[in-house]
């Protein structure tokens, strides 16, 4: 109270009244050596409809529930004492309220005890919204838990993070863990810190918000993957005063991802081995046999030579022909089975094989190859690239009325991106997927097999804007990584 | 003239047995036949073929490497690649071991006797004319 205030406020117990009746839900009794109440105040007597005259000339056992009138009368010569109490009660009229009894001592001027009072206040709204803010703080960490999301609060001026519950059990950290972000490098993977380093002082000046991913590391060792998910709150002048944000516990998801490319990926070797098998026994087998009988079709019609009927001659002649036509179709088959220049020369020869077997097909002005390739690769990534340059080119033979194709092959740090492009008709991408015909075009067996190797698919395309299918695989233990 | 001599390398049995009757029908001399690369070139060097007709994949010895020892030994001798295989960068890599041609197994009816009389006229092209001193 200012001393303006204290000025104007009437004295003594007319004063204490005055305050004491704007106290919402408050009742105040002051009681005398006998516990007889001697004055009552508190805007909640005239809230429930009371008046002081209910309570004055009452002792303070009177007054409550019967069943605390022993404590009560305890607890005012507690009081009386000099000493403080405390009791919590449910309402004697509305007994589904809750009411907290303060019994403190009334000091005379000289320090010695006159008397006492009972301060009474109606905590039920109170305690409601305690248990609904318990409620709601429990179903919030049972959903964290049960989602295995965590949340935290990075306050700037501290440089601190508060962590839920849940991300304290991501982290593997006791509850209530904090983490100075000084000490970022006892929680992330180190592989990572960089990458969170440069996020975390990004976000200290960017409140937008942002998406990461990354390792941490518990006590124990273990490595778990989190995503993490978070925006910047600004004060009244722009700068960032906190950050909150969320993290989660994708390690299982990661873990399912590298086992389905993993299982994808034996599939593959699985029909690229069959493939490779058959192949091996239509080149050893039908292909030898049917060109020896080519040959001996061709002696017989030497044999006959100019004795011979003209008619067998011609139908001699018709048969070898066609004999020859079928065995040149069964060498592209064994071709597309398992291309020989990808396995003896390497994916660059092979592009270029099929770039000018698509321009002679397509009827195309030029199909170029650029690649950037110095060596080989892993045979598993080259067969890769090569099935999904393959069927791109399949398609703009089939369906681009391109003019122009370009087959590109560019090495970065993270891997190899291969690039198939046209200038012809393209395509509706939405179209196509919503009518399911998505597989004429081979692009889900593309992507599966780029995915199967932890890389990325994208084709971009519209209709008349020709199509760029591009694929990025990384180069180190394909299966487990991931394009990033 | 005496018969052009050819030698014919392959590892698949059948397939040899019938091109050795059809180029005896189609009157050439079979010196000798080979079931893998490392037999051929031993033969090469002994019977000193004028054509050889040699598969591509063939086990101890491949074709290609067995046409560049062929040739290293004998570069009259012509070679003529006879595979299942056919790729422009095998064409190359035939062309750059020393091949006078390369074949697919069932080509066109005639083109594999045509290609050996070719080859028969370049290596006499390269040899000196009967009766030409010798040094």
């Amino acid at each position: 109270m200012t001393a303006e205030a204290a000025s104007r406020a009437p004295a003594g117990e007319a004063g204490f009244r005055l305050l004491a009746e704007h106290l919402p839900d408050i009742i105040l009794l002051a009681f005398d050596p006998e516990m007889r109440i001697w004055a009552a105040t508190g805007a909640a007597i005239r809230a429930r409809g009371w008046t002081p005259g209910h309570f004055v000339g009452k002792t303070v056992p009177e007054v409550g529930r019967p069943a605390d009138a022993a404590i009560a009368e305890a607890y005012c010569r507690a009081a009386l004492r000099g000493e403080c109490r405390r009791l919590v009660t449910t309402g004697k009229t509305q007994p589904s309220r809750m009411w907290t009894h303060h019994y403190v001592p009334l000091p005379a001027e000289d320090g010695s005890v006159i008397g006492g009072m009972v301060i009474a206040r109606d905590i039920s709204d109170q305690r409601r919204a305690e248990r609904e803010l318990r409620a709601s703080q429990r179903q919030l960490a049972e959903a964290q838990r049960i989602a295995q999301v965590g949340s935290w609060e990075w306050d700037l001026d501290t440089d601190e993070l508060t962590c839920s519950d849940e991300l304290c059990r991501i982290l593997g950290r006791p509850l209530g863990f904090r983490l100075p972000l000084a000490d970022l490098a006892q929680v992330i993977h180190p592989d990572d810190l960089e990458l969170v380093a440069a996020r975390v002082a990004w976000m200290r000046t960017d409140p937008s918000p942002c998406t990461i991913e990354f390792r941490v590391v518990r006590p124990d060792g273990t490595v778990r993957t989190v995503l993490a998910r978070s925006e910047g709150i600004v004060d009244e002048t722009g700068r960032v005063v906190r950050c909150i944000g969320t993290d989660q516990d994708i390690t299982d998801r990661r873990r399912a991802d590298a086992e389905r490319r993993r299982l994808l990926n034996r599939v593959y070797e699985a029909q690229e081995g069959q493939d490779r098998r058959l192949a091996a026994d239509l080149h050893d087998g039908h292909v030898q046999s049917l060109a020896a009988i080519g040959f001996k079709l061709e002696q017989a019609r030497l044999r006959l030579g100019a004795s011979g009927s003209p008619e067998v001659d011609e139908l001699l002649w018709q048969v070898t022909k066609d004999l020859s036509t079928e065995v040149t179709s069964l060498r592209r088959t064994i071709g597309r089975l398992r291309p020989l220049v990808l396995v003896e020369d390497g994916l660059e020869a092979a592009l270029r094989e099929e770039a000018k077997s698509a321009c002679s097909r397509a009827a195309l002005a030029a199909c170029e190859v650029a690649s950037e390739l110095e060596g080989r690769l892993d045979p598993v990534v080259e067969t890769a690239l090569f099935r999904v340059a393959q069927q791109a080119l399949a398609n703009v033979v089939d369906h681009a009325c391109a003019t122009h194709a370009e087959v590109s092959i560019a090495c970065t740090d993270e891997g190899v991106v291969l690039r198939v492009s046209d200038d012809g008709c393209g395509f509706d991408p939405d179209h196509v997927q919503v009518i399911g015909d998505i597989a004429h075009f081979g692009l889900i067996a593309m992507r599966e097999r780029v995915e199967a190797l932890g890389g990325r698919f994208q084709v971009a395309t519209a209709p008349g804007k020709g199509t760029v299918v591009e694929a990025r695989l990384p180069l180190t233990d394909p299966v487990e990584a991931a394009w990033p | 003239m005496s018969r052009p001599r050819l030698l014919v390398v392959d590892d698949h049995d059948m397939l040899r047995t019938a091109l050795v009757e059809l180029l005896v029908q189609a009157g050439f001399e079979v010196a000798g036949e080979a079931a893998d690369g490392a037999d051929a070139v031993a033969l090469a060097k002994q019977l000193e073929p004028d054509v050889v007709l040699m598969d591509l994949r063939m086990p101890v010895l491949g074709g290609l490497d067995a046409t560049r020892l062929i040739k290293d030994a004998s570069p009259a001798t012509q070679v003529i690649l006879l595979t299942a295989f056919d790729s422009p960068t095998l064409q190359q890599h035939a062309e750059e071991a020393g091949c006078f041609a390369f074949l697919v197994k069932g080509c066109p009816p005639g083109t594999l006797r045509l290609t050996i009389h070719e080859a028969i006229a370049f290596r006499r092209s390269l040899l000196p004319p009967p009766g030409s001193p010798v040094r």
